[in-house]
């Protein structure tokens, strides 16, 4: 047989012969080849000015280049729906109980009719007289006994749309015969109420609170002639709920509020977690704004400085707005649509003369916590009715604080962690030891100590990257006490394979910087001054060990 | 005519060294009509490149220094490398009489894929060892040129075999099916990094085409067509008898479909660190942005359109003279298109008993400086047999020389 087939016995040799070889050229591994480079190439560069640097908070250049901070902090609001709350209401009628037979023709009416009802809505304390509803709905509800279709109107005079009331129509089936007992006939609509202006002053328009109904029930004009008995029954239910007024009017009654003890996180020194500042001046805005057309008083029992941090310590503020009885005015109305009030404002400044405002901010509050009493119509129904309130206007406290960037900062650490996704895990293997240099040149009169720590996934501080911590140097001021010429430092940042790939992998890592004005002993205090010239050049250069993957 | 055959075989290790034609095509065998063949070559070759650097690249094994440093070693001002793989079948119908003329009739399919580059040592140490070792100074990227190209050949021809007497003239015409294409041509480049770090800027001057990259390696993603030409005609030297042959592969083009990428730009590149507006930036700063997509999305703007591209063919001349049992070759190629600079080479054949034939080239040039190579050829009755291992400089000291190459055939005749 061998013999017999030499071609193929041959062949099949070489063939194989050759498979072997590209069989060895195509096994080889699935990865491709690697091997270590050495890249020295710039990785970050950034211009970081004052803005860059204080984020979170506005800034304002003073006429002289100097940097103030401006922050609106809000303590506490009173809104509409605190004021004025229209609970959900189900009004009722029910109809039967018709002591002799009553024969009816079809379009004919069922119920006694001639009369509009005058309804009650109970709005709590307020004595309401107009009101606009910015959302809600009524359901309109009808049961009936009547073995023949019967047709509902139900209208609201005193509730209009575009000059046109609330109607409500229905159509309800027969009920049906089942022995001795009947199947009601049932039907309901919800209908919005959106815009609706409704006016509560009753039909002679001196009451308050007050609705006016009027409901019709005809047998339908297709039905048969019907005679009603004492079998025949309605129940007629209008619900209305979820009732959010845009605009209302009336005397909202005499209410003491007590807010607090509350805490309003402060955000100013949210990043500062040490250290000493020193502010040469702060100006302080407490805003009392009454957007209601309601008298009020408020009583302010105490405005804290807490200041959380470990080793943090509470400061009270003391000035004449504390512990003494504060009037507020009414708002006015415009009679214009889009900006119908004029808030009533009233403002107290605190300064270092009549407070204690700035030992109460050098003590870089987290929060603010507050107590206050604040009471609304305090001398009862002066208006005659005639209070109003806004959706989306209310009476608000807050804090415009202005902060000069004239400070002395004595180890003011700041810290910020962040996210951050520098490589694929892959990517991070590629990245071997390396030399990272941190290249600074700085104008602000300030030095910065720089750390960075690297974070698990539980958000705990693993290790970190500068070891020992480095500093970027402050800008020297010149006789006018301005830094005209940068400083420039280099930062060398080793890195071997370990904390390369731990700081590649890393998810979450806090960056912490360390600020120091210079004399952080003298006395009296040196401070320095921040001008919006001044800023910090950064850039950060690689020179690692890279592992190139085919 | 055993002395014929005998003859013709002492072509074979140079028609393997350089692509030229194979001598089962135009000999004339004096038992059988027919002759089927089945061949396969791989071959690597450089001047800088050595064969154990190229096998640890191949199996995608780490680059230690070593390997690095075998290859640096090497570095001239300008290098070189090519690395093939070619295989197929032919068929052959001898000795049909046309009027007074002789013809072989034949067909091939052929599988060709080439690999070569010419390049700087400053590539080379770029690529491998980084831009560190380049800090204040300019790292010169040209000359620079790759083509990578694999394609099928259908073929048929004649070959007349007593043209004008005993010379030779053939002629194959040949359909191609284009698979893969990526070339790219550097005519200036230049990388220059700071002392420091603090910036990187390239220049460059750049051609390159691709062919269409969403398929898979077994897409055809064009057509082309070429042409092959031989003449080989006797001569006698005192008393010795010789041949002289000319031949032209692979003379012709590929056409790649409109899918097919073209990039050409004379442009700098300057780099100095991404941007950041605040240090909460950082969580925007990632590698991720420096992937190979996204750098080429940015820096190389690839349009798509068809082209015209000249395959790499071959120029051939040699000359064969007998002198008994040993036969004297000496003979010159060139690769067009192809980064190659010509090849020549001295070859002596010795004839052995029982069918047994052997032979030693010497050459100098193509992808590599010296080049030895050696074929060893068993026939018996209707079969041969062949194996070539070429660079054997390389296969020998694979640490020093770059080069390595095999070649197997098996050719079978029947028939009357």
């Amino acid at each position: 047989m061998q013999q017999a087939f030499p071609l193929m016995t041959k062949a099949k040799k070489i063939l194989i012969l050759f498979l072997v070889i590209v069989g060895i050229v195509s096994c080889r591994k699935n990865s491709g080849p690697s091997w270590d480079t050495q890249i020295l190439a710039p990785l970050i560069k950034t211009t970081l000015s004052i803005n860059n640097i204080v984020t979170g908070v506005n800034t304002v250049n003073n006429s002289d280049s100097s940097v103030t901070l401006v922050l609106h902090d809000s303590l506490y609001s009173l809104n509409l729906d605190s004021l004025l709350r229209i609970p959900d209401t189900t009004l009722a009628n029910v109809y039967g109980d018709i002591p002799f037979p009553i024969a009816v023709s079809p379009g004919q009416s069922i119920l006694p009719t001639g009369i509009d009802s005058v309804t009650n809505y109970h709005i709590g304390s307020a004595n309401l007289t107009k009101a606009i509803i910015r959302s809600g709905y009524v359901k309109f509800k009808v049961k009936s006994t009547i073995l023949a279709v019967t047709d509902f109107s139900y209208v609201v005079p005193s509730a209009k749309l575009n000059g046109q009331p609330l109607t409500i129509k229905l159509t309800v089936p027969a009920a049906v015969q089942n022995g001795n007992s009947r199947i009601k006939g049932v039907d309901s609509v919800i209908l919005p109420l959106d815009n609706y202006n409704v006016d509560f002053t009753g039909p002679m328009h001196n009451a308050y609170n007050t609705i006016i109904t009027r409901l019709t029930g005809i047998l339908d004009p297709n039905a048969q002639n019907y005679t009603l008995n004492y079998l025949d029954s309605v129940i007629i239910t209008a619900t209305f709920y979820s009732i959010v007024p845009e605009y209302g009017q009336g005397y909202f009654g005499e209410s003491k509020k007590t807010i607090g003890p509350s805490k309003s996180v402060f955000s100013l020194f949210n990043k500062i977690t040490g250290g000493n500042l020193n502010l040469k001046n702060v100006n302080v805005n407490f805003t009392l704004e009454n957007g209601f057309g309601v008298d009020g008083r408020l009583y302010i029992d105490s405005l804290i400085s807490m200041n959380s941090r470990p080793g943090g310590i509470n400061i009270p503020l003391t000035a004449s707005i504390v512990h003494n009885a504060i009037n507020i005015n009414r708002a006015q109305e415009t009679a214009i649509p889009s900006s119908p009030v004029i808030p009533s404002v009233q403002r107290f400044s605190l300064n270092s003369s009549n407070s204690n405002i700035v030992q109460w901010m050098d003590n870089l509050p987290t929060a603010i916590d507050y107590k206050l009493q604040l009471t609304t119509d305090p001398l009862g129904n002066v208006s005659g009715n005639t209070d109003f309130a806004y959706y989306g206007y209310g009476i608000k406290t807050y804090f415009d604080i202005s902060v000069p960037l004239y400070l002395a900062a004595n180890n003011l650490t700041l810290e910020d962690t962040m996210p951050v996704s520098f490589a694929t895990s892959s990517q991070a293997k590629q990245i071997k030891s390396g030399t990272f240099t941190l290249y600074a040149s700085n104008l602000f009169p300030f030095s910065a100590g720089l750390q960075i720590y690297l974070l698990d996934n539980n958000m705990h501080v693993t290790d970190s990257i500068l070891s020992p911590a480095q500093t970027i140097a402050a800008g020297i001021p010149n006789a006018n006490g301005m830094v005209t010429t940068p400083d420039n430092s280099i930062l060398t940042i080793p890195l071997d394979s370990y904390h390369a790939n731990l700081l590649f992998t890393t998810k979450n890592i806090i960056v912490k910087a360390i600020f120091n004005t210079g004399c952080s002993t003298c006395i009296p205090v040196k401070y320095s001054k921040i001008y919006d010239t001044y800023q910090l050049n950064i850039k950060l250069i690689g020179n690692f060990d890279y592992q190139v993957k085919g | 005519m055993r002395r014929r055959a005998l003859f013709f075989l002492a072509f074979i290790l140079s028609t393997i060294v350089k692509a030229q034609w194979n001598d089962a095509l135009v000999q004339v065998p004096s038992q059988k009509d027919f002759t089927a063949g089945i061949y396969g070559n791989a071959d690597f070759s450089s001047t800088c490149i050595t064969t154990l650097f190229a096998a640890n690249f191949l199996e995608g094994n780490y680059i230690s220094n070593s390997l690095k440093k075998q290859v640096s070693n090497n570095l001239q001002k300008f290098d070189r490398f090519d690395a093939e793989l070619n295989y197929g079948v032919y068929g052959v119908w001898h000795c049909d009489t046309i009027g007074q003329r002789v013809f072989n009739f034949f067909f091939a399919l052929r599988h060709k894929s080439y690999i070569n580059s010419t390049f700087s040592p400053d590539v080379f140490n770029l690529a491998l060892y980084g831009n560190a070792m380049y800090a204040g100074k300019t790292a010169y990227l040209m000359p620079f040129s790759l083509n990578m190209l694999s394609y099928q050949q259908a073929q048929v021809g004649l070959v007349c075999t007593n043209f004008n007497g005993k010379a030779e003239l053939g002629i194959g015409l040949s359909f191609l099916a284009a698979h893969q294409l990526l070339t790219i041509d550097e005519r200036t480049g230049q990388l220059y990094t700071d002392p420091t770090g603090q910036y990187i800027q390239l220049s460059s001057d750049a051609e390159s085409y691709r062919s269409d990259t969403s398929g898979n390696a077994a897409y055809i993603n064009g057509y082309g067509a070429s042409i092959d030409i031989y003449f080989r005609a006797p001569y006698k030297l005192g008393n010795r008898m010789g041949t002289i042959s000319v031949s032209v592969n692979d003379l012709g083009f590929l056409y790649w479909n409109n899918k097919s990428l073209y990039y050409k730009k004379d442009t700098s590149y300057y780099y100095d660190g991404v941007s950041i507006n605040s240090i909460s930036d950082l969580q925007n700063v990632s590698f991720n942005g420096a992937s190979k997509d996204s750098l080429q999305n940015k820096y190389l703007s690839f349009q798509r359109k068809s082209f015209f591209y000249t395959i790499p063919s071959t120029l051939s001349i040699n000359s064969n003279t007998d002198f008994g049992k040993y036969h004297l070759e000496l003979g010159y190629n060139s690769i067009f298109n192809a980064n190659d600079i010509g090849y020549i080479y001295a070859q002596g054949d010795k004839f052995l008993a029982n069918g047994w034939m052997t032979a030693l080239q010497v050459g100098y040039g193509g992808y590599t400086s010296l080049n030895m190579s050696i074929m060893f050829s068993k026939q018996s009755h209707n079969s041969t047999f062949r194996i070539v291992l070429n660079h054997l400089p390389g296969l020998l000291l694979p640490g020093y020389f770059g080069g390595a190459g095999l070649y197997l055939e098996y050719i079978y005749s029947f028939g009357k």
